[in-house]
């Protein structure tokens, strides 16, 4: 039903708001999506101007913020913040690598209800993962993990990107998520930032997307976000959104205070504007890559059996691999299927 | 004498949108798009978290309560009643 009334108006304002708050980082994985983005290097809002950003989030009832960056334990001020937003009644969601994890800072998180944690683990032996992440990083994560559940975190998961040098280890890591009393969310590898450099050597095969849809359907519990719904079957429909929440539900704020359709379309064609210079609710209601995207039709899709299922699918991915928004999502399932 | 209020259950953020109330539950961070006429809505939902039953009266009090009662039904508001004392 929320597809219905998504595609039809625009809300208020952003249901979610993906925060990039820094773009600092202490790792230097191959898949990032944020690196080699111009917002990466441009500096961070201060402590002040994120209060003044949480105050107008407060306002037009943003619900939820998804704090990332860069690594965003990085920022000294990171609990102020998160206390700030929680004081005005918005969820956070901290998307971190988990290196920085230790039990005082876990402890401190544990003490947040309105926190939700998620630490990003790619692979489930340190070999597939430290190759992608950075030598080290399996272990430092694991024991991020392990001082988030030892302080009794309740809202925690394990984020991987699905590649093709991890997927055959998907299992193994929905099993370790389970083990720490934690949820497996799957996010979809797209070619932005860094990631365009290893989109060739890390996309999913055919046969692997295939074998993604079938999973997710037996694994119903495994989150997904809005990444999957290009590949989703039908007994999914209900678990999330069936579209690309970009511009409808969501928008990306970069460091610098930057603010594009969603953190995959830091480009500067789909700059919106800027949080220190214009309101974000004003942002929302009139900027052209916004509205660019809410009135995107994708007529080669609208005849597709699948159509409710996914809408067309990634803008992002499109446009990334065709140079065109309204082409159907390279990664169609239906597609694949026909191919195979 | 009792006085019956609708309040937002613990956990629950509502926000007024075009189509009617868009509910948002902070424990799985689900969202519950209701098609309403929102206009019926009291202000005092969103920026109090509660409301009073003898908010709207003349011809729209009886689609108001119908409105309410849904809510409650669905788990979205709670109806609990107050001393007026």
């Amino acid at each position: 039903m929320k597809q219905e009334f998504l595609s039809s108006k625009t809300l208020s304002a952003p249901v979610n708001v993906t925060w990039e708050i820094t773009g600092r980082c202490n790792l230097n994985c191959r898949h990032c999506l944020s690196a080699g983005t111009a917002q990466a290097h441009a500096g961070d809002l201060s402590l002040e101007q994120c209060r003044r950003f949480i105050d107008h989030l407060n306002r037009i009832r943003v619900f939820q913020v998804n704090i990332g960056g860069g690594e965003p334990l990085l920022r000294e001020d990171l609990l102020e913040i998160l206390d700030y937003c929680h004081l005005k009644g918005i969820v956070t969601c901290i998307s971190t690598n988990g290196v920085m994890l230790d039990n005082e800072l876990a402890k401190k998180l544990a003490r947040m209800p309105l926190t939700y944690v998620q630490i990003s683990i790619d692979g489930a032996t340190p070999e597939t993962n430290d190759r992608i992440r950075g030598e080290g990083s399996y272990a430092r994560a694991l024991q991020g993990v392990e001082c988030l559940t030892r302080q009794g975190l309740r809202n925690l998961s394990i984020n991987t990107v699905v590649l093709r040098v991890n997927f055959r280890e998907i299992h193994e890591l929905y099993r370790l998520a389970r083990f720490y009393g934690a949820k497996t969310r799957l996010s979809r590898f797209r070619p932005a930032g860094r990631a365009r450099e290893a989109w060739q050597e890390y996309h999913l095969t055919k046969q692997q997307i295939l074998e993604l849809s079938a999973y997710l359907s037996e694994y119903k519990d495994v989150l997904t976000g809005d990444s999957f719904f290009s590949i989703t079957a039908e007994d999914r429909k209900n678990l999330g959104l069936n579209m690309c929440g970009a511009a409808k539900m969501t928008c990306c704020v970069a460091p610098d205070g930057s603010v594009y359709p969603c953190a995959f379309l830091q480009e500067s064609y789909f700059y919106a504007g800027n949080v220190l210079e214009q309101p974000l609710e004003e942002i929302w209601r009139r900027a052209g890559s916004f509205n660019l995207l809410r009135s995107l039709k994708k007529e080669a899709c609208t005849a597709c059996p699948r159509f409710d299922l996914c809408h067309g699918g990634c803008p992002a991915v499109a446009f990334f691999l065709k140079q065109e928004l309204d082409c159907p999502d390279p990664e169609c399932i239906r597609q694949i299927s026909e191919q195979e | 004498m009792d006085k019956i209020i609708y309040k937002l259950p613990c956990g629950i953020r509502v926000r007024k949108e075009a189509f009617g109330l868009l509910f948002y539950n902070i424990k799985d961070t689900n969202l519950t798009f209701v098609k309403v006429d929102g206009d019926l809505i009291p202000d005092s939902l969103w920026e109090k978290g509660l409301l009073a039953p003898e908010g709207r009266g003349g011809r729209e009090g009886p689609k108001y309560l119908q409105i309410l009662k849904e809510l409650v039904k669905r788990g979205l508001l709670v109806e609990t009643r107050i001393s007026e004392q």
